[in-house]
């Protein structure tokens, strides 16, 4: 069945972005895969009734979305490929720039999703997590002492940590929010050597409660963690209310 | 820099890292707030000639820039290319794209967003105002003419979710939890598991909810969604999926 049946021409205001939509929708319904390799160029040029320069635009956009990569060489072409998080978080970042919402929006988004899964990361962590973890610890050890360290370890720290609850759709969710904040805390005047000794200790102290199998104190700790420099007032605070709290 | 014809190749490679630059350059003009929402763009040419590149660089960076949602591109006599701030529908669509795009199960995305929900919750607890709340119960009735007249949809449902997740009066949020409706919905269609009298038990379930949070009662609202949400999960995946890697 080829692609291009169903795919109409365009006409009239933005083409290129009808083109763009045309496409995508297919790509979600799950009528083009990731791998598949879309009609070529002139062939989308018949098929949409537009310029040559019109289907490449259409192609560079869909390709920075992360739905489409355009390989080149004999074996080329426009391939639907599989989305990152990193467009997200991008997009997020963007979004933050433009003052579309405020840092302390996307923190409360990472505090929902970090609280959320530790029940679950406190079921699954395997040892293999375990050890992960410890060796990214120690590293953060190494750089600190070296005044190489930078928010980025932290964030990836986090990323590990909710691997851990084993489960391919909350690690998504948690890499897409991850680096738009890893931006605002570089540009916070908060973050000096101390508080990246104390973020590195509690890191460590977390990783140790899990490996104790001590579920309250691993908690307690990333609550406290989580909470450290910021703005306690109000809803963060809630967030954490006396019901937060499972046995 | 002038596009060779019939040699992509090299064109591409230096026409991508000159147009990064370009992009480059207007995000530093936002982030410093020389350049805002609804300016408008100079024309290529004229673009081209300031910074110094080929108007086919010009042009490749606004299809980046147009991509990232940052510009929108207007045609006819007014038209040209305007700065816009991302929505939150660029997002939301991405983060959709990405969850049914990757090799998450079914079972996983509901988990995903049973963890989301339940976390959000206790904001939408503290925040929600009397409107929220009224146009809460708005939704439940019209959901109850429309199951009892028979035209009861799922995307009601979705309706009523993404509501209350405005409730919690962070963008951020609502983002998030209107990004799982899409693959939610496809997954109950693929488990063919949307029968007609499914919206009965969860009218009932979403006023049940709506009366906790007036009552500010985090605990009730968190175990109504918590049954809520788990009968989805169950109608998409009947057990819960082995994990392989979990050690106990």
């Amino acid at each position: 069945m080829s692609v291009a049946s169903f795919l109409s021409p365009v006409a009239g205001g933005r083409m290129s972005g009808q083109i763009v939509n045309q496409i995508s929708d297919l790509i979600r319904k799950g009528q083009l895969k990731p791998g598949d390799r879309l009609p070529a160029e002139r062939e989308l040029v018949t098929t949409f009734g537009v310029s040559r320069v019109t289907v490449r635009d259409a192609l560079r956009v869909l390709e920075v979305m992360g739905l489409v990569e355009i390989r080149v060489g004999s074996a080329g072409g426009a391939f639907v490929t599989t989305p990152t998080p990193d467009v997200i978080g991008e997009t997020l970042s963007n979004m933050l720039v433009m003052r579309s919402f405020e840092p302390e929006q996307i923190a409360e988004v990472r505090l929902v999703i970090e609280l959320g899964i530790f029940a679950l990361v406190i079921e699954r962590i395997t040892d293999e997590d375990i050890a992960d973890l410890r060796q990214m610890c120690a590293e953060s050890k190494r750089k600190l002492s070296a005044g190489e360290y930078d928010t980025k370890l932290s964030m990836a720290f986090h990323g590990r940590l909710a691997a851990a609850a084993h489960n391919p759709a909350i690690s998504m969710l948690s890499e897409s929010f991850s680096g738009p904040l890893a931006m605002g805390a570089m540009r916070s005047k908060e973050v000096r050597r101390n508080a990246h000794k104390k973020t590195v200790d509690e890191h460590n102290e977390i990783v140790n409660a899990l490996a104790a199998g001590d579920a309250d104190r691993a908690r307690a700790t990333l609550i406290a963690h989580l909470l450290r420099g910021r703005d306690a007032a109000d809803g963060t605070q809630r967030l954490l209310g006396a019901g937060s709290r499972r046995r | 820099m002038a596009a060779p014809v019939g040699n992509e190749l090299f064109t591409r490679v230096s026409t991508a890292r000159a147009s990064a630059d370009v992009v480059a350059q207007i995000h530093a003009a936002l982030e410093s707030g020389e350049l805002g929402p609804g300016d408008r763009l100079p024309p290529e040419r004229e673009l081209a000639t300031q910074l110094g590149v080929s108007r086919v660089t010009v042009r490749d960076a606004l299809r980046v820039l147009e991509a990232n949602g940052l510009v929108a591109i207007r045609v006819g006599a007014h038209g040209g290319a305007f700065v816009t701030a991302p929505d939150t529908d660029h997002v939301s669509e991405g983060l959709a794209n990405l969850l049914m795009m990757s090799q998450v199960s079914p079972a996983d995305i509901t988990e995903a967003r049973m963890v989301f929900e339940l976390g959000s919750l206790r904001l939408v607890c503290e925040r929600a105002t009397t409107e929220d709340l009224a146009e809460l119960t708005e939704i439940c009735d019209r959901s109850e003419q429309a199951l009892r007249q028979g035209t009861f949809d799922v995307a009601l449902s979705a309706e009523f979710h993404i509501r209350l997740a405005q409730s919690a009066h962070n963008v951020a949020i609502s983002l998030v939890t209107e990004a799982f409706q899409e693959p939610m919905l496809r997954s109950l269609v693929k488990a063919k598991a949307i029968d007609p009298h499914m919206g009965d038990p969860g009218i009932h379930e979403h006023r049940r909810l709506v009366a906790a949070i007036a009552e500010r009662d985090v605990r009730e609202a968190r175990n109504v969604m918590r049954t809520h949400l788990g009968r989805t999960a169950r109608r998409i995946s009947s057990e819960k999926p082995a994990r392989r890697t979990a050690s106990g």
